[in-house]
């Protein structure tokens, strides 16, 4: 498969594309497509590419996915498709994901031989969704087209949620998701409103006829430990933002420039978070993970890539505290060997300290990216019911326990893929569409108010 | 809006790509899946023939002809459908409409052409035919149908006859068949006897191969050859009918992907059939077809189909008329020549050589202007030129 995310990123040019598209066989039963949370007709797509319509190849791949491009880049496709091609020997499984790439740039590039799509009629229903992430614009876009009138509200600068802030440049390039967000949000006249707080209860006021709560997972999880509070100790989620700022050369210094790094934690940000301390020229990056190589939940690709870059991987270690110097800044980090033992509640072998075998590394900067989780202020309400770890609950349809409002994306899964939050959103806006067609058109304000009567 | 509809024979096709007459005509499911997989037509495999003929070999009928390992073509030794007459009138034609395209039902012409007038009087009784195609053209020549018909204009344009007799009201398209040698004078009888449209062609006779291993044929008997390798030829012959009769037709031969469709309706062709294509890559490969097409069409601001129709005949001359056009020359891009020497090999007149830094020279004087060299170059280094404007330019064409 692949050796690392800078070979699964590779660009083809359109000999290339058509020569590795004819390797696909376009077997009936396409395991492919079963296995993408999307459902994107792959083998229909790359029979397009065999003839040259690569117009026609992303036309397909987008009446699944909006984001063809981002998710071309960023899948994790050895999990997902190509893991489950039928192409094995010689050359190894068809390179789905570069093949959806190329027509997505190939579109991109060749704006013009697209066919204008005619506006849709409006039907006068209005949706309002909170968080402009990949779940709360895949459901926009899908309604929109239907007839909708979406307004997006965004509390950052920019839409994108963890497309933008949460993937470092090198996996994502920042023009391909951009310009895949505006060309659909001009072309269907959605309103997007970044910068803009906003709550349950506040949206609630607004005449929407339905709600989509797509708001993501924003707050951190934190081991607490002793030394948190210590100069160059960051969230995961802050260091890719600052480093995202750094490449968009908006702001921010380099943190890591020359430092010795540790970053605790073994999934796709802890990953990201120290292939980017490389690019950005930490000295000496470590990667603190208390399980082994196989129960690690980042991309295999991307685990690859930061071997390749020199990352040093301290597995089966739990870090204990972290040790400061006499100005406040970390010196060292702490940790304590582990084994594992019987699998826990997760099914994964549960580590298991060693007495006795503290060591220290001497670092400058501690990264922490165990995982994230919803705690978020805008969403609380007393209706809204939610889990014990903090995501909504819904039903099968996406529907909150308040008629009307629905919620899709990490906010309801607690952290997943961008394209399970894209299914996810299209999910909500299927069910959405349903819920006003069944439900006489009537304004949520009203309905609520009608319940407090 | 790009606009895929098309008027063919006074049938409005919303697109206009056809599934030929084949084995996945056999029933109406498999037309009515065609048709739901958006074919502007669906053509029923042959339906009604003669008794003798009825049965086909089911000893392994098909077999793929390969050139390095890729199949480029196919020989069948399938004759015409063996569901029976009945069955199409009561039911399989019923089934097939329900897909919402137009209806081209096949008929086979029997050696009595009044037997074939009858058979097109009973199922035009249905209802829910668009266009009569006229099988004249079988290539396995069981009895006296088929071909055996088709390669005879006074035969063929007898059956023409009698079916519009029997069914004024209803388009007639006969079939034509490539193995003869100049199918324009067929096509020219129907069109003279009544004949509203051509459908060109059926497929080629053929044996596909021997297993040399054992010294026995694939198939031991001639049978009908199509797919991607037949395409050229069937261009052809599209052509001499365009440049001969009025009536519009029907193009098929080969058609595989969007640009062999286009060639098709450029060339002449109102409609192109695709038969092959889907019997080796299924009915979504109609879609493809269509969207390709779309894709074209808005590409290069096409807004209908029709503006394809025919449009590359006006510069089809004859190679008498070629020879008198003026001559080119290949020139050489040295910065993109890496040194293959594959030019040299495939050159017939000692125009190129290569030098001693690995990149191809070029003798002007001996180069006759075939343009083989420049097709063989993998890396696009050679180019054609103007013979005239080059000596003019002192052999050297950036200056």
């Amino acid at each position: 498969m692949y050796l690392n995310s800078e070979e699964k990123t590779k660009s083809f040019q359109s000999p290339g594309a058509i020569f590795e598209a004819l390797r696909c066989i376009e077997c009936d039963s396409a395991p492919c497509v079963k296995a993408c949370p999307v459902g994107v007709d792959i083998p229909r797509f790359i029979s397009r590419i065999k003839m040259e319509d690569f117009i026609g190849a992303n036309r397909i791949i987008k009446e699944k996915c909006f984001f063809s491009g981002v998710c071309g880049y960023i899948c994790p496709v050895e999990k997902l498709c190509v893991q489950n091609c039928c192409v094995t020997e010689p050359l190894g499984p068809v390179k789905i994901n570069q093949l959806q790439k190329f027509v997505a740039e190939y579109e991109i590039e060749h704006k013009d031989e697209i066919e204008k799509i005619l506006p849709k009629k409006m039907n006068g229903k209005k949706i309002g969704i909170m968080g402009a992430g990949p779940a709360g614009l895949s459901a926009a876009f899908w309604l929109a087209e239907k007839g909708y009138q979406v307004t997006v509200y965004e509390l950052k600068k920019f839409p994108g949620g963890m497309m933008t802030y949460g993937i470092p440049q090198y996996r994502l390039p920042r023009k391909i998701l951009l310009t895949e967000i505006n060309n659909k949000v001009k072309e269907l006249g959605i309103k997007i409103k970044t910068n803009t707080p906003i709550g349950i209860i506040e949206l609630l006021q607004k005449a929407y006829n339905a709600i989509l709560i797509s708001t993501g997972t924003w707050s951190q999880v934190s081991l607490k430990l002793p030394g948190i509070n210590l100069t160059g100790v960051f969230q995961g989620l802050d260091f890719l933002r600052l480093v995202n700022d750094i490449s968009n050369k908006k702001s921010g210094t380099n943190p890591v420039a020359e430092k010795k790094v540790a970053i605790i934690g073994g999934g796709d940000v802890a990953m990201d978070a120290a292939i980017s301390a490389v690019n950005f020229g930490a000295k000496r990056t470590f990667l603190i993970y208390r399980r082994s190589f196989e129960e690690m939940p980042a991309i295999p690709s991307e685990i690859k890539m930061a071997k390749e870059k020199g990352v040093m991987f301290w597995v089966r270690a739990i870090p204990k505290k972290i040790i400061g110097d006499n100005n406040g800044n970390v010196k060292k980090i702490e940790c304590i060997e582990t084994k594992l033992g019987k699998p826990d509640k997760t099914g994964r072998k549960k580590p298991i300290p060693v007495p006795e075998t503290e060591f220290q590394l001497d670092v400058d900067i501690v990264i922490e990216a165990i995982g994230q989780k919803v705690e978020n202020e805008f969403i609380k309400n007393k209706d809204l019911k939610v889990n014990p770890n903090g995501t909504i609950k819904t039903n099968k349809n996406r529907e909150t326990s308040i008629p009307g409002i629905f919620a899709a994306g990490d906010v309801i899964s607690g952290g997943s893929t961008v394209v399970q939050a894209i299914a996810e959103g299209v999910e909500a806006a299927i069910s959405i569409d349903k819920y006003l067609k069944t439900n006489i058109a009537k304004n949520l304000k009203s309905e609520i108010q009608g319940g407090q009567k | 809006m790009t606009d895929l509809s098309i008027d063919f024979a006074g049938v409005k096709f919303r697109n206009p790509i056809l599934t030929a007459s084949m084995t996945f005509g056999w029933s109406g499911e498999a037309l009515k899946k065609a048709a739901l997989a958006g074919a502007g037509g669906v053509v029923c495999k042959s339906i009604g023939s003669p008794a003798e003929t009825f049965q086909h070999p089911r000893c392994g009928r098909m077999v793929l002809y390969k050139y390095n390992g890729i199949p480029i073509g196919m020989q069948n030794n399938e004759i015409f459908s063996t569901v029976n007459v009945q069955d199409w009138l009561d039911k399989e034609l019923k089934i097939a409409a329900e897909g919402e395209a137009k209806m081209v039902v096949s008929i086979v012409a029997n050696p009595n052409p009044a037997d074939t007038a009858d058979l097109a009087k009973k199922v035009a009784d249905t209802g829910l035919v668009d266009i009569f195609e006229l099988n004249v053209s079988c290539p396995m020549p069981v009895a006296n149908v088929g071909m055996n018909i088709g390669k005879d204009p006074v035969l063929v344009a007898e059956q023409v006859k009698a079916v519009k007799k029997a069914c004024p009201d209803i388009p007639l398209m006969p079939k034509m068949t490539p193995n003869i040698s100049d199918i324009a004078v067929i096509a020219k009888a129907c069109e003279d006897s009544g004949a509203d449209a051509i459908a060109a062609t059926n497929s080629i006779q053929a044996l596909v191969g021997i297993d040399v291993e054992t010294g026995r044929p694939l198939l031991p008997a001639f049978g009908g050859y199509s797919g991607p390798s037949v395409h050229p030829v069937m261009l052809r012959i599209v052509v001499q009918i365009a440049q001969t009769v009025k009536i519009p037709i029907s193009g098929i031969g080969g058609v595989s992907n969007w640009k062999q469709a286009i060639e098709m309706m450029m060339v002449g062709a109102t409609t192109v059939q695709i038969g092959t294509a889907v019997m080796w890559r299924g009915y979504k490969v109609i879609g493809d077809i269509i969207s390709g097409i779309e894709s074209f069409m808005v590409r290069k601001g096409y807004k209908s189909t029709k503006e394809l129709v025919g449009i590359a005949l006006k510069h089809i001359i004859t190679t008498e008329e070629m020879a008198e056009l003026p001559p080119v020359v290949v020139i050489l891009d040295e910065d993109l020549c890496i040194g293959c020497g594959n030019c040299v090999k495939v050159c017939g007149y000692d125009a190129i050589e290569m030098k001693e830094n690995d990149i191809a020279k070029i003798n002007i004087d001996n180069c006759d202007g075939c343009g083989l060299c420049v097709q063989i170059c993998p890396n696009s280094a050679l180019n054609l030129v103007d013979k005239m404007e080059l000596i003019k330019k002192g052999n050297n064409f950036n200056k």
